[in-house]
């Protein structure tokens, strides 16, 4: 196959067209095989691609795809052109993957819904979107895709377009991540102005110079604030930054992630816990080599990561609606990864973002499973004892509870334990941060897993709070007993059994050496590795297992390892042991009013931000400037018409004589013109 | 001889009161007797620069002058009859109908 | 000899001048049609003073003879009696004719009295028939060098006798 790259991202460009042309007189069940079978393509292209390159992407080659020259002037250059390697290769294995079963769960899920066929033509564009940003190999390109999520989150969040939360939520995510963009524009320009370029790579065969090898040679910036606005690398790395705050919701810029959950549950599953929230780490771990030499950058994005992390996590423990739960968990495992790239763990990372995109995903599909079996109630408060009704469902959630708490043998726990690992030993920040920043990420972990217990039994367990005649199933055309919570229909459960399996053993590509008895190898990290700059990956090639160098290493590193290693396991399991004890005991226990309220941010945002530029809008530029400025000149225009009209009409009076006036006085005056010359 | 400043002079006065007199005067006729004036006027300038310079050119613009005038006094004349069978009068301020 | 070719010049523009003037002064319109012709006369006499024969009575026969008799016809025709009294709008048109006569005067005599004290030549070289002003010349130069002049005009006197004809006739003639 020539362009195997382009046909990924193309196959659901044209599933989207097709569906949004003529989806809406095509039957659900072709509607659901076209927009299942265009992402089904680009998963087994991508599978394809991957097995056939995997050797040469492990060893650090790349595969391009220059499709044509999109911007070309001056010294800027911007093609289409895609690119694989290791980390570009990892996301599309993954987001296919993942995405073809909530495609196929969304099939059962929104079936009976009026918008059926949009619902998949915008799924599929996402899909387009999130492929080339990820496939992209400049990055303008990469903010082409980036833009693109940004506007189908959109479109999908404000799905139920009839009801004003969910309008509000998605222009909400819009305006948020445009903010981050802003950031994001800025960044890539003055990247432009520095290193002249804004492709990654050196590619000779056409001409172009990459930005990072511009970025490998230059000097380390200091560690100081002053570097941020220096105008160097460091101003590039944190305006990028700040593009990612927006698009992976972090402090800030992330009050857009909990509304955004007003769209269907697949679109919360796969866009905002999935995909397109990490986009942002996607951007930092490919720019990992800018980052590497601004050092404040680094600091500040560890900062930010651990803050949110925390502070989401203690949110997501007060809250009540089981998919808001959801969201401030992802907000918080995204703050996870992000505090991984800060201290130069970009492998573990993206290690976190490959595990969370499967039990993410795995806990919303469950939840949607749960919402649809409770007809469409949202609140765990009317929840209970739902583990006899839907034992499916509950066995999945089970999984994807475990393995977000960090428990040993899940994907999560690996993953998790890598990041904490890898905190507390960095090199690259200064004495007290690689402490601190470990002691908020394991309180985090701490939090995680009692919030996640309080949704299980609170959803699962415990006396039934809810009334069966409340829970009727007219919507659903299955034979199920009526007034009674049900089980999903099979197209949905077997997404959430495949998510579930690979919610278990995904992790174990990426297993330590300190940790592995039996020397599994750390395929991941040797694989990635190529891609990105990562300080934490010991060894100038990859895979040194075996060797003395990495032996000595096992043996200095691996004891401190295993230790925390352990210190994570009883962590994870003194918070589910609490979660379980507690919130069996008492499952409507009032949490603060303060983390109820997700500590006013909403609020103060809206007096700080909202209100003022409403009122500015309102009384200065509304009233003021539009209405009696400019309305008044052009209505003033139009006046002065009128009254040089009025006054002009008297010289055509219609008498001869005075016409003769006039000539006469024009004659006078040329005459002596030419007298006075 | 006269210099010939001073027929330029006498042009020029019978021009002056030939002008005056098209916009003092208020009966059509009268006017256009003014123009013929301011006409004759012209005829003398250039009759008197044409024997100054020795030229023939200004007296045969004279002639050609003196047979457009010919012509538009008819014309007219004939236009001036018609008004004023429409309207009774000669007085030019009644014929003001062309005004906004 | 000069100067009574001054003195003619001096009684003749000033009787120019002055019927001029008249015909402002003059109510009735055949009373100032009547002093135009005396101030065509007048021109005439200057034409003389100025060796242009030719024009001088030209100027007689069909300015004075033909186009006042014309004017004559239509005063006669239509029988306007003048003691109506007149409608005037915009009366105050009239006062500015003394300031623009005022105006006008000062512009010309300006330029005329900067054009000096030049003289007159007297006849001009060569014999008295080919001198400026002889019909002899001026006859020669309309058949040749002014041709398109003449022809053109004769077009123009074509339309002028159509247009007064549709003009001036009766409805129903």
């Amino acid at each position: 196959m020539k362009h195997p790259l382009a046909n990924i991202i193309l196959a659901p460009l044209i599933g989207a067209a097709v569906l949004g042309l003529f989806g809406k007189r095509m039957s659900e069940r072709a509607i659901g095989i076209i927009a299942c079978s265009t992402v089904g393509v680009s998963m087994l292209l991508s599978f394809y691609v991957f097995l056939r390159h995997s050797a040469a992407l492990e060893f650090g080659d790349r595969l391009e795809e220059p499709l044509f020259t999109w911007i070309k002037a001056g010294a800027f250059r911007a093609d289409f052109s895609l690119l694989l390697d290791s980390l570009s290769a990892i996301y599309i294995l993954f987001i296919t993957f993942v995405a073809f079963w909530i495609h196929v769960f969304a099939t059962g899920y929104m079936r009976g819904d009026k918008g059926y066929w949009r619902f998949f033509a915008y799924m599929n564009l996402f899909m387009f979107s999130m492929l080339t940003l990820v496939l992209a190999d400049n990055f303008l390109l990469m903010f082409v895709g980036w833009e693109g999520v940004g506007l189908c989150s959109y479109l999908l969040i404000g799905y139920y377009f009839t009801k004003d939360f969910a309008n509000d939520a998605a222009k909400k995510a819009f305006v948020v991540n445009r903010i981050g963009d802003f950031g994001f524009a800025l960044g890539i320009m003055l990247l432009f102005m520095k290193a002249g370029t804004i492709f990654y790579f050196d590619a000779p065969a056409r001409g172009v110079s990459g930005a990072f090898n511009w970025a490998r040679m230059q000097p380390t910036d200091p560690l100081a604030v002053s570097a941020i606005f220096a105008g160097g690398i460091t101003t590039i790395a944190v305006l990028l930054f700040v593009g990612a705050v927006g698009k992976s919701a972090q402090i800030p810029l992330y009050v857009w992630l909990p509304d955004a959950m007003a769209g269907p549950t697949p679109v919360s599953a796969l866009i905002h816990a999935a995909t397109m929230v990490t986009a942002g780490v996607y951007m930092v771990a490919r720019a990992s080599a800018i980052y590497i030499h601004a050092p404040t950058a680094m600091l500040m994005i560890a900062i930010v990561g651990a803050g949110t992390a925390l502070f989401a996590a203690t949110i997501g423990l007060a809250q009540w609606d089981i998919k808001k739960v959801l969201a401030y968990s992802t907000i918080s495992q995204l703050g996870y990864m992000f505090l991984a790239c800060g201290v130069g763990a970009f492998s573990a990372g993206i290690f976190h973002v490959f595990t969370h995109a499967f039990f993410k995903a795995l806990l919303f599909l469950g939840s949607g499973s749960v919402i649809v079996g409770m007809h469409h109630e949202q609140d765990m408060r009317r929840m209970g004892g739902l583990k006899k009704y839907m034992p499916l469902t509950f066995a999945t959630m089970a999984v994807g509870w475990l393995a977000i708490s960090g428990v040993p043998l899940l994907s999560g726990f690996f993953s998790k334990d890598a990041i904490l690992f890898r905190t507390f030993s960095t090199d690259i920040l200064p004495a007290p941060w690689p402490t601190i920043l470990w002691v908020v990420a394991a309180a985090t972990a701490l939090v995680t897993a009692v919030y996640m217990t309080r949704l299980i039994v609170l959803t699962f367990y415990g006396k039934e709070r809810f009334n069966h005649h409340d829970v009727a199933s007219a919507q659903h055309t299955q034979a199920i007993v009526p007034g009674h919570p049900h089980e999903s229909p099979k197209s949905m459960l077997l997404a959430l059994i495949v998510l579930a399996v690979g919610a278990i053993f995904v992790g174990y590509i990426g297993v330590p050496d300190a940790l592995s008895p039996v020397h599994i190898e750390n395929h991941f990290d040797q694989f990635i590795r190529p891609s990105v700059e990562d300080p934490t990956l010991h060894g100038d090639d990859g895979g040194d297992a075996g060797t003395p160098a990495s032996l000595i290493r096992l043996f200095e590193e691996g004891p401190l390892e295993r230790r925390l290693a352990v210190v994570s396991t009883l962590v994870a399991l003194i918070g589910l042991g609490f979660g379980w004890i507690w919130f069996k005991r008492k499952p409507l226990w009032k949490p603060p009013q303060l983390l109820e309220n997700k500590y006013y941010v909403d609020e103060a945002y809206d007096a700080a931000v909202v209100q003022p530029i409403k009122q500015a809008s309102r009384g200065v530029l509304w009233k003021f400037i539009d209405v009696r400025i400019i309305d008044g000149a052009v209505n003033g225009a139009g006046l002065l018409a009128g009254l040089l009209g009025g006054a002009m009409r008297y010289l055509q009076s219609g008498l001869a004589r005075s016409y003769v006036a006039v000539l006469v006085l024009g004659a006078l005056l040329i005459i002596g013109y030419f007298v006075i010359k | 001889m006269v210099p010939l400043s001073w027929y330029l002079a006498v042009s020029a006065l019978l021009f002056t009161i030939g002008a005056v007199g098209v916009f003092i005067k208020r009966n059509a006729i009268a006017i256009f007797l003014c123009i013929e004036l301011m006409l004759n006027a012209v005829n003398l300038t250039l009759v008197s620069l044409s024997g100054f310079f020795g030229d023939v050119g200004g007296q045969l613009f004279v002639f050609i002058v003196m047979t457009v005038a010919a012509a538009e006094a008819a014309v007219g004349l004939a236009i001036i009859i018609s008004i004023f069978r429409n309207r009774e009068s000669l007085n030019v301020d009644e014929v003001d109908t062309l005004k906004l | 000899m000069e100067k009574a070719s001054t003195i003619i010049f001096i009684v003749f523009a000033a009787a120019a001048v002055l019927s001029a003037l008249n015909i402002l002064l003059q109510r009735n319109p055949l009373y100032s049609a009547l002093s135009l012709i005396v101030t065509l006369l007048s021109l005439s006499a200057l034409y003389l003073t100025l060796h242009a024969e030719f024009i001088a009575v030209i100027q007689i026969v069909v300015y004075a003879g033909a186009i006042m008799v014309l004017f004559i016809f239509v005063i006669m025709l239509l029988n306007v009696p003048a003691a109506q009294p007149q409608i005037e709008k915009q009366k105050g048109l009239r006062y500015l004719a003394i300031p623009f006569a005022g105006i006008l005067i000062a512009e010309t005599f300006y330029v005329v009295l900067s054009i000096g004290k030049r003289s007159m030549p007297s006849v001009p070289a060569g014999t008295e028939a080919q001198a400026v002003g002889t019909t002899w010349s001026i006859g020669t130069s309309l058949f040749t060098d002014y041709l398109l002049p003449f022809e053109v005009t004769s077009v123009l006197i074509l339309m002028a006798v159509v247009g007064a004809m549709v003009l001036a006739r009766r409805e129903g003639d």
